[in-house]
């Protein structure tokens, strides 16, 4: 039940409400599962018996609606924390820099990769990285080059637990650049690695 | 009888002495073109001629560097037979050729040309060309190449064609690609292939009727094979990775390639019969660009192996690899001449990327251009021309300079960019 | 019998021989070997035309012209120098103490072929025209410095065809008349390709007329420009 009202959250994110109506639903079973156990033994049982048991499934719903409760809250921290990662990832932009003719991580790299990570965890995406060069340089080298880019981010995510089959590797080399003039201000836009 | 002979053997001193003379030695020269009229060839025909074939062959001589064409408003006569040739109306403006003719359409097409010489007043050349008339064009191009091989001593290679990308910037979406084929000139251009996605390094089969070339309209960069004459199209690679630098063997029946299938990029060669695919290289750096030397029996191929891009040569007979640039931090993309001895390629120097080309007897370097982002080096077939891609601005143009480094020009595009220029070789008709 | 075949054969014989052995001598004596180069292009140089000039101080000192060897690198070694400087050192002694510093070309003409190849043509044609050279008196001699004007003048129009190669070797015979017009160009040894000796025709063609010959005395005209040879090997290609 349980897992499937998660796979139910996951793929009607907007949807939280779905989740609630459930566990209200099971809450209110429960009473009435409880209520029918009790009038079922209610009939040879004593007024004290009765009320004993009364309390019994009265605290036996309590307990369930709290357990109920506790896993909504989790499962809402959990798509909420989800729901910021990907925020995160989604602000820390997709696009991710290299210095000229490198294809290690910067620090700034690292930590948007970092966020992106974060959120590739908490869901079942595959992404495709696309790498890129300056125009210096000849074409075909470039194009071996920007391969070296998008392998290193994902070498480096699937070191940190993102499995590699929902990670596909492309390389433009120089071809779609960002910015068509020449010069490092030009230049720098266009030695990247972008996710999809 | 003594003295008989002695008096000969004194006459023949006598006279030897006599007779010898001074000599002057010249063993230095200059790079000054030669003036060459080429008359406007007469028009055998109703109506208008369909090409101005004196313009063409005009074009093909000053484009070579070694003429300097007479202008049409500084001719006095216009010639077209030899009885009507007066050289000293060719003398007093200074031209040291006269190239006269008459073009004819029938079934075919038919150009009569001489070439004279204006000094010695004598004819050079004798010749005449016919083909389809749709490729007159072409017939003029011929002409252009016989009377270059008769002044230069070195064929022309001016009925050729060249391959290159156009390309259409789009700021806001997605750049345009067409392959595109022309002549030599640049002129009668002809999309083979057009789309969103990128297109790249085109290249010819030796016989000149086919081409291979790098698409991504799979999304993926693949290598496409396609007959020029049929318009068929054969998709020949689909690996994991790159898939790219196409290189036909002389001799036509293997595919050298890259794919980095196998973790990183290495030389690879398809057996174009039976598929069959043969790795070659085995190094974790980047090992790309191959191409042969015409003798078939080698690669040379640009590997970072060394920490940097440099040019190395695969033996196919020994399998053995070894480096051939040590001079500068980056040199890539050799092309070899037909020669076997000239290999141009893009070679680093101050930062700025230059064509240059590197004897392969001499081990000496030397740069051919002067511009900073020079890429895609493609040597004519009669090894006198390198054509490349620049940088003009915010677009790509194609240049072209000689060998020698005695002649520049450039071919701009009406449209966005032109880069990755592919020359044809000689094709057998 | 005998002597009359004496007198009428042997007499005449001898005399005969005798003035064979003369001209012989003479021939030997004031003539510089079968191949003369004059005046070779050192390999490689750039043409720096400057004239070399000494300082004015330098004429006070020993006037004489060190005898230099007849300047030519790849020539066999001839016997010019050993006839030229002696008569030369007797003529220059009076001149290079000049009072007027205003002809400073006179310790310029201390020049080898080096130097001479260095001078553009115009350099070389007032060199003819200054005194000391026409005299006939210093080292390097009118004719040298006329033959060095003629190479000047060819190489600056000879325009070699893409195939020509260095080694290659063209060797025209060059006819003058007494105005320096070229009335007969030759080819005496072909390189073996025809675009390089027509390009080497076309260098002399294209220059017409060497009007520095026109400076010479009629008999170093007739011995040296009359009819001469050029040829053509060059050494500054790529390869």
């Amino acid at each position: 039940m349980r897992y499937i009202m998660r796979i139910w959250g996951t793929t009607h994110r907007g949807k939280v409400s779905t989740m609630k109506n459930v566990s209200l639903y099971a809450k209110w079973l429960g009473l009435v599962f409880a209520a029918l156990i009790l009038a079922a033994c209610s009939g040879n049982d004593t007024k004290e018996q009765e009320a004993a048991a009364a309390a019994a499934a009265e605290q036996a719903a309590q307990e369930a609606a709290a357990q109920e409760a506790a896993q909504e809250r989790a499962q809402a921290e959990a798509a909420a924390n989800q729901r910021e990662a990907e925020a995160e990832a989604a602000a820390m932009g997709t696009v991710f820099y290299f210095g000229f003719d490198s294809s290690s991580l910067t620090d700034e790299a690292r930590t948007q990769v970092d966020a992106h990570i974060a959120a590739l965890l908490g869901n079942n995406d595959s992404i495709r990285l696309e790498g890129h060069t300056d125009e210096r340089g000849t074409r075909e080298y470039n194009l071996a080059l920007g391969e070296r880019r998008a392998n290193a981010v994902r070498d480096y995510m699937v070191a940190n637990g993102v499995p590699s089959y929902r990670i596909e590797t492309v390389s433009y080399g120089e071809e779609n650049p960002v910015a068509y003039g020449s010069g490092e201000s030009n230049w720098q836009q266009n030695r990247r690695v972008e996710l999809k | 009888m003594l003295m008989r002979n002695f008096f000969a053997v004194l006459m023949a001193v006598y006279v030897s002495c006599a007779s010898a003379e001074l000599q002057i030695e010249i063993n230095q020269g200059v790079e000054n073109p030669t003036p060459v009229a080429i008359v406007p060839f007469a028009w055998q025909g109703v109506g208008a001629a369909p090409e101005d074939v004196a313009q063409i062959i005009d074009s093909d001589l000053a484009r070579s560097g070694q003429f300097s064409p007479v202008s049409r408003r500084d001719m006095l006569s216009f010639p077209s037979r030899e009885s009507e040739l007066f050289f000293r109306d060719w003398r007093a403006i200074s031209a040291e050729y006269v190239l006269i003719g008459r073009v004819s359409v029938g079934t075919q097409a038919r150009v009569d040309f001489q070439l004279f010489d204006v000094t010695r007043q004598t004819a050079v050349e004798t010749g005449t060309v016919t083909g389809p008339v749709s490729e007159l064009r072409m017939l003029a191009h011929r002409v252009s190449d016989q009377v270059y091989e008769t002044l230069s001593g070195i064929p022309g290679a001016f009925a050729t064609r060249l391959l290159y990308v156009s390309v259409t910037r789009n700021p806001q979406g997605k750049d345009f690609y067409r392959l595109t084929l022309a002549d030599s000139d640049g002129r009668r251009p002809i999309v083979l292939l057009e789309g969103r996605d990128p297109i790249l390094s085109p290249t010819w089969s030796p016989d000149g009727r086919e081409i291979a070339y790098v698409s991504f309209e799979t999304s993926r960069p693949a290598i496409y094979r396609q007959n020029l004459l049929t318009g068929q199209r054969e998709q020949l690679t689909n690996f994991k990775g790159l898939n790219n630098s196409p290189a036909w063997s002389p001799d036509g029946n293997t595919m050298a390639l890259v794919l980095s299938k196998d973790g990183n990029p290495d030389i690879y060669l398809l057996n174009l019969s039976s598929r069959s695919l043969t790795r070659l290289t085995r190094h974790f750096a980047i090992d790309t660009e191959p191409t042969w030397m015409p003798d078939g029996k080698s690669l040379l191929f640009t590997s970072d192996r060394g920490g940097r891009p440099q040019i190395y040569r695969y033996d196919l007979r020994t399998n053995k690899i070894d480096r051939v640039t040590f001079e500068g931090p980056y040199n890539a993309r050799a092309r070899v001449a037909q020669d076997g001895r000239n290999v141009a390629l893009v070679h680093q120097r101050d930062g700025r990327y230059h064509i240059a080309v590197f004897d392969l007897v001499t081990d000496r370097l030397t740069v051919l251009t002067e511009t900073s982002l020079d890429e895609s080096p493609s040597i004519a077939p009669n090894g006198s021309i390198v054509l490349y891609a620049t940088k003009r601005g915010e677009e790509s143009i194609l240049g072209a300079v000689a060998v020698d480094g005695g002649v520049r020009f450039s071919l701009p595009s009406r449209e966005g960019s032109v880069q990755e220029p592919a020359w044809s070789p000689y094709v057998t008709p | 019998m005998m002597g009359d075949r004496l007198l009428f054969i042997g007499l005449p014989t001898l005399l005969s021989l005798l003035f064979h052995v003369a001209v012989v001598l003479l021939l030997f004596l004031r003539w510089s070997g079968p191949a003369e180069v004059v005046a070779s292009v050192p390999v490689a140089l750039p043409i720096q035309a400057t004239i070399v000039r000494s300082q004015p101080a330098k004429a006070a000192t020993a006037p004489i012209p060190k005898p230099k060897p007849k300047p030519k690198p790849k020539s066999k070694p001839t016997e010019a120098p050993a006839a030229k400087p002696a008569p030369s050192p007797a003529k220059v002694d009076p001149k290079p103490n000049p009072p007027e510093p205003a002809l400073p070309k006179e310790d310029a003409l201390q020049m080898d072929a080096q130097q001479l190849a260095a001078l553009t043509r115009e350099e070389l044609t007032s060199l003819i025209d200054s005194e000391q050279v026409a005299g006939g008196s210093v080292e390097p001699s009118l004719r040298d410095v006329v033959a060095a004007t003629i190479q000047a003048a060819v190489i600056g129009r000879w325009t070699r065809p893409p195939s020509a190669r260095n080694g290659m070797v063209s060797i025209l015979s060059i006819q003058l008349i007494p105005t320096g017009e070229v009335v007969g160009v030759g080819v005496v040894q072909s390189s073996g390709n025809t675009a390089f000796d027509r390009s080497a025709m076309t260098a002399v063609e294209r220059v017409g007329r060497f009007p520095e010959v026109t400076k010479l005395d009629s008999r170093t005209f007739e011995a040296n420009f009359r009819r001469f040879q050029l040829v053509f090997k060059p050494e500054d290609l790529r390869y």
